[in-house]
C-alpha cells in the first residue's frame, strides 16, 4: 500500500497575525537603518541586505530556535557588507524581529509560516523602497534649491 | 407673494446643499435601524423640503397664512433640525451601536442649543456671504428655538422664558410642521408614515393617505406610480413624499376617501404606455420588435404592429442588416455550397462570379422572407380561434402583395414551401425561380426597393388583421399591472384577485407544481428567452461550484416581467438589451426638492458633454477622484484641458447617430448651418473649428451615445438606470468587472445621495444599510474587508473612502498595465490579495524603475487607506 499523505489541518482555522507581522516588519525595517551597503543597488536583494538573508535561514531553521545564533550570523554579514557598523539599537531591533519570528514559527503551521515570511519579506521591501524614494525626492528638492 | 428682498427658495436650497456637502453630511448618520440607514444630508434636505410642501398645502387650504419669510424659515428649520447630529460624539455613538457594542444614542441628545449654536454660527457666516439678505431678515435664533422644541410636549411659552421673549407665531408654526415632517421622513414604509398622529394645532387640519404597489418592476411600476398619482391629484390630494413602492399624499381633513376607479386606471396606464412609447421612440420600437433569425425572429409583435410608421422603420432597419454578402466559392459554408450547386444548375449560361452574386442576393432575399413569415406566425400564434382560416388568409394576403408588387406570376408562388430558417435547401429553389421571374430582378437596386415595398405592404395587411383579431397587448398589460396595487384597493377587487390566484394555483396542481416568475416571484405564464433577461444560463454564485441550473436557454416569467424587459430595450439606442440595470432608491423616502435634484443629476449624467467622464469610464473617474477628491462630483466644474470625450469618440458617436437615421454620406441635416459633411469625423472637425454646431435633437442623441447611460425617471419614486455599455474590458472575468461595477455604483450613490442597488439584488426595497451592497462573490471577500463593509454594505461614513480605495485599485491595475507588469485579464482580482511589496517588486523588476512614486502612492491608498 502506498504511504498515506498526511496533511496539516491547522492552517484552515488560523487567524492571520497582522499585528505580529507588522511588528516584525517594523523591527527589521528599523534594523536596516544601520545598514549602508558598500555599493548601492536597487534590486530587491540589494535593498533587503542582511534582512533578506535572515528570512531565508529562519525559513530553513538553520539554527533552530536560537535567537543569538541568528543574530550573530546576521551581524557577521552586516560587518562584511555595511559601511556603518551595527549599533546597539540596531542589534536590539534585529533580536526583537528574530524573537517574534521564532514565536510565530512555533505557533503556526509550516504552510502559514511560509506565507507570513513572504508577507514580512515584501512588507519590509515596500517600506524600504518608499524610504529610498523619499530620500531621492528630498535630494532633488534640495538640489533645486541650491 | 411679497418677497421683500428675500432670496428665492431655490437659492436657499442651493445654499443649504452646499453647506451640508462641505460639512460632509452625506457621510454622517441621521437615521439608523436594523434595516434602513439614512445620511444626515438626505434626511435634513428631505425634512426641509417636506416641511415646505406641508406648509404650502396648509396655505392653499387656508389653514395658515403664508409669507415668503415663513416659507424660508420653515426650510431653514427643517434643514437645521438635526444639525446637532453632525457631532463626532453622536456619530461615534451610532457606530458603536451599529457594531453591537453600545446602546442606541438618545434621539433628543443632539437638539440642545449648545450643540446647535456653533453650527448655526458657521451657517450664518456661510450663508451671509452667499445670501446676505437672509441673515438680516430671518431670525435664526427662532430656528434654534423651534429645533430645540421638536417632539417635546412642554409648554412652549414656558420654555421660551429662557429666551426672554415669547416665541413668534412663525417659530411655533415651524416647530409643528417640521416635527411632523421629521417623523414622516423617519418612517420605513408608507403604512407607518400615514399612521403618524396628526394631533397638532395646525397639522390636525390635514389627513394623510397613501398608494402602494407590491412589486417594483421598473418602467411598468413607473407607469403605475404616475397614473395613481394623477388620480389622487384629481381627488384633491397632493403627493408630498415618495417611497420606492408608494407615495404619501396630503389632503384636507374633510377630503373624501381616495377610491380609485379601476377602469379609469387601466385607461390611464394604457395612455401612459402609449404616451411614453409611441411618439418619440418609433425607431427603437421597430428595432426592439426584431429578435434573432436563429431564435424568436419577432420578439415583440405588439411593438411592430403599433402603427405603419413603425412597420416602415422596421423594414428599413432590416434592409440595412441584410445586404447581400458576395463570397468567393471557397469561403461558402456547407449549406451555401449546396444551394449554390442547385442554383448553378439553373444558371448554366452565367459565369461563376455572376452565379455567386445571384446566390448572395437570394440568401439575403430569403432571410427577409423568413422575417415576413415570422410576422405571420406571430399573428397565427396570437389568435385564439380559427387559426387555420387566419393562416390561409394571412398567407393569401402576403402572396397577393408579393405577386402584385414584384410582378411575379401568382401561380409560381403557389409552389413555395413553408418559409422558415429550417426550410430545406432543395425546397428553396422554387422560391428563387419564382423571384427571378420578376421584371425588376435585373436591377439589384430597383429589386431591393420593390421587395421591401412588398414586404412592408404585406406587413401592414397582417398588422390590420392583428388589430382586429388580437386583444390589445397594452390593455392586457394594464389589467395585469393594476393587480400590483396593494393600496388603495376596493374590497371587490381584492376578492377578485384572491379568486384569480386560487384558480391559478388549482390549475397548477400538476406534477410540475405552479411555476414561479424568475423576475418577480409571481405566477409564471411564459417561457422567455434567457437572453432577454441578460443571462444565457440561470447561474448564481450561491450554487455549488461549477454547478448550473439546467433546462435549456429559457426561463419562466410572468407576462408583466416579460413586457418589462421588452420595454427596457425600447429605451436603449438600438433596441438592444441593457448590459446592466440598477435601481436608485431614496434613503427611506424622497421629497420634492430632492426629486428636482435627482432630475437635474439624471440630465447631467445622461447628456453630459464632457465636463465629467461618462460614468462607465471608471478609470477616468478613478483618476479624477484621486486628483480632486470630493470636488470631483461638482458637476459644474469644467475639466482642465477640455472635454473628457476625445475627438475620435465624438466623431464615432456622431456617425452612430447618423447611421441610426440612415443619413448616408450626407450629415448636413445634423448641423446648423447645414454645411457639407459626409461623415462623423467631418462633422466633429467642423464643430471643433467652431464652424457649426449640432442641432439640438441630434446633440442630445450624440451625448446620450457618448455617455452610454439610460436613466429612466418617469415617476419620482425611484430611478431605473440601464447601461448601454459595460465597465469591463474585453474578456475581463465577471468577478473582476464586479469590482468596477462596485465603483460605478458608489459613484452613482454619491451623485444622487441615494441607495444604488443592482437589479439582481432581490431584497432591494426591504433593506438599505448604506449606499450600495457589495457582491456576494467569495473571491471578492478581501474587497469587503478593505472597504470596511458592514453586513455586505458600503456604509454611509465609508462611501468616499471606498470610492478612493477602489479608484486606487483601478489605477494600480492601469499602472501595471502601462508597465507591462500586469497579471493579465484578472489583474484586479490578483491585486485584491497581493502584498503591496510584491506588486511593487513586480513593477520595478519589469520596468527597471527605481521608485515608481505614483504606484506607491496608489498602493498606500488601496492597502492602507492613506
Amino acid at each position: 500500500m502506498r504511504k498515506p499523505i498526511l496533511m496539516e489541518t491547522r492552517a484552515i482555522d488560523e487567524a492571520w497575525p497582522t499585528k505580529e507581522i507588522e511588528m516584525v516588519q517594523t523591527h527589521l525595517y528599523m534594523y536596516l537603518s544601520d545598514f549602508i551597503p558598500e555599493r548601492y543597488g536597487y534590486s530587491k536583494h540589494a535593498i533587503m541586505g542582511p534582512a533578506g538573508k535572515l528570512l531565508g535561514i529562519v525559513a530553513s531553521s538553520k539554527f533552530g530556535d536560537n535567537i543569538d545564533s541568528y543574530s550573530g550570523y546576521i551581524a557577521n554579514i552586516h560587518d562584511q557588507q555595511s559601511k556603518k557598523p551595527l549599533s546597539l539599537t540596531g542589534m536590539d531591533n534585529l533580536k526583537n524581529a528574530i524573537a517574534k519570528f521564532i514565536e510565530l514559527k512555533q505557533n503556526r503551521s509550516e504552510r502559514a509560516f511560509l506565507k507570513i515570511l513572504s508577507s514580512v519579506d515584501y512588507g519590509v521591501y515596500y517600506m524600504k523602497v518608499k524610504e529610498i524614494g523619499e530620500r531621492i525626492e528630498a535630494k532633488k528638492v534640495e538640489g533645486e534649491k541650491t | 407673494m411679497q418677497t421683500n428682498g428675500l432670496p428665492s427658495i431655490d437659492e436657499v436650497n442651493n445654499a443649504i446643499l452646499e453647506f451640508a456637502e462641505r460639512r460632509k453630511w452625506h457621510l454622517k448618520y441621521a437615521k439608523f435601524n436594523w434595516r434602513s440607514h439614512q445620511s444626515l444630508l438626505a434626511h435634513c434636505l428631505n425634512v426641509s423640503s417636506l416641511s415646505l410642501s406641508i406648509l404650502d398645502f396648509l396655505g392653499k387650504s387656508n389653514s395658515v397664512e403664508i409669507t415668503e419669510k415663513l416659507r424660508i424659515q420653515t426650510v431653514l428649520t427643517g434643514f437645521l433640525h438635526d444639525a446637532g447630529k453632525e457631532s463626532e460624539t453622536f456619530q461615534r455613538a451610532v457606530e458603536t451601536f451599529l457594531a453591537g457594542k453600545g446602546s442606541e444614542p438618545l434621539d433628543f441628545g443632539h437638539q440642545q442649543e449648545k450643540d446647535l449654536q456653533p453650527i448655526i454660527e458657521s451657517f450664518k457666516k456661510d450663508i451671509g456671504s452667499k445670501l446676505p439678505s437672509l441673515n438680516n431678515l430671518i431670525p435664526l435664533n427662532e430656528v434654534i428655538w423651534s429645533v430645540g422644541q421638536l417632539g417635546r410636549r412642554e409648554d412652549a411659552a414656558a420654555i421660551s422664558h429662557g429666551f426672554k421673549s415669547a416665541p413668534s407665531n412663525y417659530a411655533l408654526i415651524c416647530k409643528e410642521i417640521v416635527h411632523l415632517a421629521d417623523i414622516l421622513m423617519s418612517k420605513l414604509t408608507v403604512e407607518d408614515a400615514v399612521s403618524t398622529p396628526l394631533d397638532g394645532q395646525i397639522t390636525s387640519q390635514v389627513r394623510l393617505v397613501y398608494s402602494k404597489v407590491s412589486t417594483i418592476r421598473g418602467i411598468l411600476t413607473h407607469f403605475l406610480h404616475t397614473t395613481l398619482e394623477s388620480q389622487f391629484v384629481e381627488k384633491g390630494y397632493e403627493p408630498i413624499q415618495w417611497f420606492p413602492d408608494g407615495t404619501i399624499y396630503i389632503g384636507t381633513k374633510e377630503a373624501d376617501d381616495p377610491i380609485i376607479d379601476e377602469n379609469r386606471l387601466v385607461e390611464s396606464v394604457i395612455d401612459e404606455i402609449k404616451e411614453v412609447l409611441d411618439k418619440p421612440r418609433a425607431r427603437q420600437m421597430a428595432k426592439a420588435a426584431f429578435g434573432d433569425l436563429n431564435k424568436q425572429v419577432i420578439a415583440a409583435p405588439e411593438f411592430l404592429f403599433t402603427n405603419d410608421e413603425i412597420i416602415h422603420m422596421f423594414w428599413q432597419f432590416r434592409r440595412r442588416l441584410s445586404k447581400p454578402n458576395i463570397k468567393e466559392t471557397k469561403k461558402l459554408t456547407e449549406s451555401e455550397k449546396k444551394l449554390f450547386k442547385l442554383l448553378s444548375e439553373q444558371l448554366k449560361d452565367k459565369d461563376e462570379s455572376t452565379r455567386l452574386v445571384y446566390l448572395a442576393r437570394f440568401i439575403s432575399d430569403f432571410n427577409l422572407l423568413i422575417v415576413l413569415y415570422a410576422i405571420r406566425k406571430q399573428l397565427i400564434d396570437a389568435v385564439i380561434n380559427n387559426k387555420k382560416n387566419i393562416e390561409s388568409e394571412a398567407t393569401k394576403k402576403i402572396e397577393e402583395n408579393l405577386a402584385k408588387i414584384l410582378s411575379i406570376p401568382p401561380k409560381s408562388i403557389d409552389g413555395w414551401p413553408e418559409i422558415a430558417l429550417q426550410t430545406k435547401t432543395e425546397k428553396r429553389l422554387a422560391i428563387a425561380l419564382s423571384l427571378w421571374q420578376s421584371p425588376y430582378y435585373d436591377d439589384p437596386e430597383i429589386w431591393r426597393d420593390k421587395l421591401l415595398e412588398a414586404l412592408e405592404k404585406a406587413t401592414i395587411k397582417i398588422a390590420s388583421m392583428w388589430r382586429n383579431l388580437v386583444p390589445e397587448k397594452y390593455v392586457l398589460i394594464a389589467n395585469l399591472l393594476i393587480s400590483d396595487i396593494t393600496s388603495p384597493i376596493s374590497p371587490k377587487a381584492m376578492l377578485d384577485e384572491v379568486e384569480k390566484l386560487n384558480s391559478v394555483i388549482t390549475e397548477g396542481k400538476s406534477a410540475h407544481g405552479t411555476p414561479n416568475c424568475q423576475g418577480c416571484g409571481g405566477v409564471a405564464s411564459l417561457e422567455a428567452q434567457a437572453k432577454l433577461f441578460g443571462q444565457s444560463e440561470i447561474y448564481h454564485d450561491q450554487l455549488i461550484a461549477g454547478e448550473r441550473v439546467g433546462g435549456g436557454n429559457k426561463i419562466q416569467v410572468c407576462e408583466l416581467c416579460e413586457f418589462e424587459e421588452k420595454l427596457r430595450s425600447i429605451f436603449l439606442e438600438r433596441g438592444q438589451e441593457p448590459f446592466n440595470a440598477f435601481f436608485i432608491f431614496p434613503q427611506l423616502a424622497l421629497s420634492r426638492s430632492q426629486q428636482v435634484k435627482w432630475q437635474a443629476t439624471v440630465n447631467n449624467i445622461q447628456f453630459n458633454s464632457g465636463e465629467i467622464p461618462s460614468l462607465l469610464r471608471t478609470g477616468q473617474w478613478a483618476k479624477k477622484f484621486i486628483q480632486e477628491g470630493s470636488s470631483a462630483f461638482s458637476l459644474a466644474v469644467s475639466p482642465v484641458g477640455g472635454s473628457f470625450f476625445s475627438e475620435k469618440e465624438k466623431a464615432n458617436a456622431i456617425q452612430r447617430v447618423a447611421d441610426t437615421y440612415d443619413l448616408e454620406k450626407d450629415l448636413s441635416s445634423m448641423i446648423e448651418p447645414g454645411l457639407d459633411a459626409e461623415d462623423g469625423k467631418t462633422v466633429s472637425a467642423l464643430i471643433s473649428q467652431g464652424k457649426c454646431k449640432l442641432r439640438e435633437d441630434y446633440e442630445r442623441e450624440v451625448l446620450a451615445t457618448l455617455n452610454q447611460l439610460e436613466p429612466i425617471y418617469l415617476s419620482p419614486n425611484f430611478i431605473l438606470v440601464l447601461t448601454r455599455g459595460t465597465v469591463a474590458e474585453k474578456n475581463e472575468p465577471g468577478s473582476s468587472a464586479a469590482i468596477k461595477w462596485t465603483l460605478f455604483r458608489c459613484l452613482l450613490a454619491r451623485l444622487f445621495t441615494a441607495t444604488v442597488i443592482p437589479e439582481e439584488f432581490t431584497v432591494a426595497e426591504k433593506v438599505s444599510l448604506g449606499y450600495t451592497p457589495l457582491p456576494s462573490d467569495i473571491i471578492l471577500r478581501t474587497m469587503e474587508e478593505k472597504l470596511n463593509a458592514r453586513k455586505g454594505w458600503i456604509t454611509i461614513p465609508e462611501l468616499e473612502r471606498s470610492i478612493r480605495r477602489l479608484s486606487a485599485l483601478v489605477l494600480i491595475a492601469r499602472e501595471l498595465s502601462y508597465g507591462k507588469a500586469d497579471y493579465g485579464r484578472a489583474t484586479l482580482l490578483r491585486l485584491l490579495k497581493e502584498e503591496p511589496g510584491r506588486v511593487l517588486h513586480r513593477m520595478t523588476s519589469k520596468t527597471g524603475q527605481i521608485w515608481p512614486k505614483k504606484l506607491i502612492d496608489l498602493l498606500d491608498t488601496w492597502y492602507y487607506g492613506k
